[in-house]
């Protein structure tokens, strides 16, 4: 007995002295065409319950336990199938499905389409798409589209009939009858409540290319991506971070922050903290601490950069996110992380406190 | 003489004078009001009294209002039957052991759906058209509460402690999942197009959905309906059953362990030439079992050569699985079937063996163990908890007759207290759902106007057979006053659409007498236009849109010839000024009445538009059809929310 107390003190103090090199996954799994996926480029990720939803290039992966289970493309009823969005649907499940043709809600298995010619849908290319209740909101390329599921009715927001500077919208996010969107040169639109007007957040800089006064307001009018959880606002453009707590604006880019890259493809919050898609990898933020996981430049393997409080760190990890063009990522409820990229999907497997790694693979 | 003869001439003159000119001027007058210049019309009683139309129908007696019982449910104890009385918004209260009806409550808008939770203390009536779900003490019949669906409730189901309440939302596509009084979230989940009947397995983990209509497709493929399954304990669509060339399901029942379903339908041909009426190739009724455990799904046929029972409609299985009992609305029958036969021959067949079977018609003394008369047009049918009474609705009789399960006997008949006397329009509404007037029984009016509407489907109706004439089938509600019928507008009267046209072109059998067709007429003119509730979230696109249906300029505020504009032709307040006209899609078609037509889809006359919306985006790319181009897609949004208005 003594024995085994003073081998688990030894393991103890080893642990203690040398932490894990990331601190949040414990190793790094790639999914490609091999494993199934109808295209290497993963333009979108979700995780809804057990089950990861991948919107590729070419078609739409359903996996489960980490395998591709079904693949959804032009024959299943996405004419066009790049998926660029997904969203589920909190009350039906359903699954809502923006692509370059248009935007697809399945349900039980069964694809409906609808087009900007068969429907009030403003246009066929959905950047984005929220669920709220009853309400699906669409981000297209000439405008924001209402969907009533109940009704069948379709509302349309443009730059003929709303404050939005032009049409192209990039990113949508709604809760609760609050209405958040990433408009292209437009900035963040906002809708407080259902029939209220839109209103804007724009860059004070105008059309300056130069965030002349930090802090002083959204980084850049050209959003690509929004998050909103807890009252507050995130918005990722292609010149940086925003971030805006219903007083102050904080923007954040490479230079003054530990953000991977300031061209931001995609923006997801978990609790506290906010996860950014870029082109030079995924970094995560809690508001203290930054995490960026990137593959090494110029040399195999990856690697976790940590900035906390102007103290920079990097570690070399073994493993890493398939490709630094990052282009979604999402947190499954065991806390691994999809990571959406132009090579294939990556997928991180979280640490788990008081569980060896080969007891919960066989658990999953 | 000479005084008379000059006025005489003067008159002779002015009548000769008018009989040269008036045809200039009445043809002067159509040019100008339709914009179209050679448009004909018969006569100025064509636009100025509708005379073409049948007179309103007589409604008989003053105060006769039928009963019209729909759906049934039996209370667990099976001493009380509820029955919805749609036609007097009534639910009515039966005591089986007296078989006396003992209480009714009134229930505004068309109660239809009816179920007592397993726990007998609360009872759930759907009304379709007050789009809500009442619930009820089934003891007292006082109100408990009510639950707002989406468009035109229909089936119902309870969980077994009446806490959580399911609707088939028939006019929405969707099924209702709420708790009582906002306790839960309801949520409203996809189902096939048009849900009509729902069941709920006994252990309230799987709601099986039936669908009237066959899900969107292109139109001149085959038409597949699907068996909707729920999760009923996640609140999501588990799975969907392709039904092919299968519709018009209008129940369902669940196996008590859930492993398979059962649905009546109709399987349908509508890709061949109804010339093959004559074959009786165009439809047949058909039981659908479903293995939920494989996924397999088989169509038995519950006709025989040359004699066909239409329109199966309800359905009920016995507690031990056993049989179940299907009822014929188009031919006052109700079937039984054994399934334990079914089920057997299915289990060692393939799929291919299964498709087969479904157009066997010698198979059904493989299974069917009796058929049994009911008074006019039984539509649902209920057992007793113990399985050995069963009860069916006889909607057009205003009766439930009861019979021995075992047997299928007569044991009795409910009369619930309707009308005595039989007007001229019931008599109408009966033969509309009868299918006897057809070939051999084959199928009856409602077989592709179901409650009055459309089945969505085209039609082949050129007698030579050669696909010259694909139709869109038409929906009758609210149609009255709209003649000339058919997309060409070649009959000026229902009459001689249900007279000739209809028993020799359709029906290869005899027209119907004078009397009888004037009944029928009058019934189908009586069918009330289907009206979408109120939509106050909706209100300023519709005005919005309204403003564009009647605008007389474009975007640029250039001049819209009067032919261009919407509301030249589509004439409020029917809609439709009922001449035909050439849109671009091959020729003259009269023009549609609009009242329902967000129900309605597929449109134009073949179908070729799935949507409205497509109306203009994809057929009218030439501004044929109206003056559209300028408009942009929000407009085109606002337009057709003002037409799902009507």
């Amino acid at each position: 007995m003594t024995g085994l107390l003073s081998v688990g003190l030894a393991l103890a103090g080893l642990l203690h002295a040398s932490p894990p090199a990331d601190p949040f996954f414990e190793r790094w799994e790639t999914l490609g065409t091999a494993q199934g996926l109808p295209s290497k480029k993963v333009l979108s990720v979700l995780a809804d319950g057990p089950r990861v939803w991948a919107g590729t290039e070419n078609g739409l992966a359903l996996l489960e336990g980490g395998r591709v289970r079904r693949v959804y493309g032009a024959a299943q009823g996405l004419a066009v199938p790049v998926v660029i969005s997904l969203a589920v649907s909190p009350l039906t499940g359903d699954l809502w499905v923006g692509t370059m043709g248009g935007l697809a809600r399945l349900s039980g298995g069964r694809i409906d389409l609808f087009t900007q010619l068969n429907s009030g849908l403003a246009n066929d290319i959905v950047y984005g798409v929220a669920v709220d209740g009853r309400d699906v909101w669409a981000a297209t390329t000439a405008g924001l589209s209402r969907h009533d599921t109940r009704t069948g009715a379709w509302e349309l927001f443009d730059n003929t009939n709303s404050i939005m500077h032009e049409p192209w919208g990039y990113a949508i996010t709604a809760s609760s009858g609050a209405v958040y969107a990433a408009v292209w040169g437009g900035g963040v639109l906002v809708r407080d409540a259902p029939g209220a007007p839109f209103r804007e957040h724009r860059d004070p800089d105008g059309e300056m290319e130069l965030d002349m006064f930090p802090d002083d307001g959204l980084i850049h009018d050209i959003t690509t991506s929004i998050a909103y959880e807890d009252g507050v606002l995130w918005a990722g453009t292609y010149f940086g971070l925003s971030r805006y707590d219903g007083k102050r604006w904080r923007s954040y880019t490479q230079d003054d922050s530990g953000i991977a890259g300031d061209f931001i493809n995609f923006l997801r919050t978990k609790g506290k903290a906010v996860w950014i898609a870029t082109d030079q990898g995924v970094s995560r933020f809690d508001s203290r601490v930054w995490h960026t996981w990137r593959r090494k430049a110029g040399a195999p393997g990856a690697e976790l950069q940590v900035v906390e409080g102007g103290t920079k760190t990097v570690r070399a990890l073994a493993a890493g996110p398939l490709s630094n063009e990052v282009f979604s990522v999402d947190l499954d409820r065991r806390g691994d992380a999809w990571v959406a990229t132009d090579l294939g999907l990556s997928h991180a497997i979280a640490r788990r406190k008081g569980q060896p790694e080969a007891a919960r693979r066989t658990a999953q | 003489m000479k005084r008379a003869a000059l006025p005489l001439a003067l008159l002779a003159a002015a009548a000769a004078a008018a009989w040269s000119l008036a045809p200039r001027a009445y043809q002067r007058h159509l040019d100008e009001v339709t914009g179209r210049p050679g448009t004909r019309a018969v006569s100025c009683r064509h636009c100025h009294h509708p005379a073409a139309a049948p007179a309103r129908p007589a409604a008989g007696p003053a105060g006769v209002r039928y009963l019209s019982p729909q759906g049934l449910a039996v209370t667990p104890d099976g001493k009380t039957l509820f029955v919805a009385a749609e036609g007097a918004d009534r639910l009515l209260k039966v005591d089986l052991d007296s078989r006396q009806v003992t209480g009714s409550v009134e229930l505004a808008g068309r109660p239809h759906g009816v179920a007592v939770s397993r726990d007998g203390r609360v009872l759930a009536v759907s009304c379709r058209d007050r789009d809500r779900v009442v619930l009820l003490d089934p003891v007292t019949l006082a109100p408990r509460g009510e639950v707002p669906t989406g468009a035109g409730p229909l089936g119902v189901a309870l969980s077994s402690d009446g806490g959580r309440v399911f609707a088939a939302e028939g006019g929405a596509d969707a099924v209702l999942l709420a708790g009582p009084g906002g306790a839960a979230p309801a949520r409203d989940l996809p189902a096939g197009r048009s849900p009509y009947a729902l069941a709920l397995s006994r252990d309230g983990r799987v709601l099986a959905v039936a669908n009237l209509l066959s899900n969107p497709s292109s139109s001149g493929t085959v038409p597949v309906s699907e068996l909707t399954l729920i999760d009923a304990e996640a609140g999501r669509v588990s799975e969907r059953l392709p039904l092919v060339s299968a519709h018009l399901s209008e129940g369902v029942v669940l196996a008590s362990d859930a492993s398979f379903a059962l649905l009546p339908a109709i399987r349908v041909r509508n890709l061949l030439p109804t010339t093959e009426v004559v074959r009786g190739g165009l439809m047949n009724s058909a039981l659908v079992l479903a293995d939920l455990r494989t996924g397999r799904v088989a169509q038995f046929p519950l006709d025989e050569a040359n004699a066909y029972y239409a329109d199966p409609s309800g359905i009920a299985l016995t507690p031990d699985d056993r049989t179940a009992f299907i009822v014929h609305g188009g031919a006052d029958r109700v079937t039984a079937v054994d399934v334990r036969a079914l089920r057997r021959w299915m289990a060692g067949r393939s799929q291919a063996d299964l498709d087969d079977a479904a157009d066997d018609l010698g198979a059904f003394a493989r299974y069917v163990t009796g058929r049994v008369r009911t008074a006019a047009n039984p539509r649902a049918a209920a057992l007793s908890p113990d399985g050995r009474r069963l009860y069916v609705s006889e909607r057009l009789a205003d009766s439930v007759a009861v019979f021995d399960a075992a047997t299928l006997r007569l044991a009795g008949r409910i009369p619930l207290g309707g009308p005595t006397v039989v007007t001229a329009l019931r008599r109408g509404e009966r033969r509309f759902y009868d299918g006897s007037a057809t070939f051999q029984g084959q199928f009856s009016c409602r077989s592709c106007h179901p409650d009055g509407g459309m089945d969505g489907l085209t039609w082949d109706f050129e007698i030579d057979g050669l696909g010259k004439e694909v139709v869109d089938s038409m929906s009758l509600a609210g149609i009255r006053d709209t003649a000339p019928f058919k997309w060409r507008g070649k009959n000026p009267t229902l009459a001689r659409q249900c007279g000739p046209r209809f028993s020799r072109v359709l029906m290869r059998t005899d027209p119907f007498p004078p009397d009888q067709l004037a009944e029928l007429v009058a019934y189908i003119a009586s069918i009330p236009p289907r009206r979408p509730g109120p939509s106050p979230e909706s209100a300023e696109a519709e005005a919005r849109g309204k403003a564009l249906f009647l605008r007389t300029r474009t975007n640029r505020a250039a001049p819209i010839a009067k032919k261009d504009r919407c509301a030249t032709c589509h004439t409020p307040p029917l809609y439709t000024i009922r001449l035909p006209f050439d849109v671009g899609t091959g020729g003259k078609f009269d023009t549609p009445y609009l009242g329902g037509i967000r129900y309605t889809a597929p449109y134009l006359h073949d179908d070729r538009a799935a949507s409205l919306e497509e109306i203009w985006t994809v057929h009218n790319s030439s501004d044929t059809h109206g003056i559209s181009s300028d408009m942009n897609k929000a407009q085109l949004n606002d337009l057709v929310t003002f037409l799902r208005s009507l």
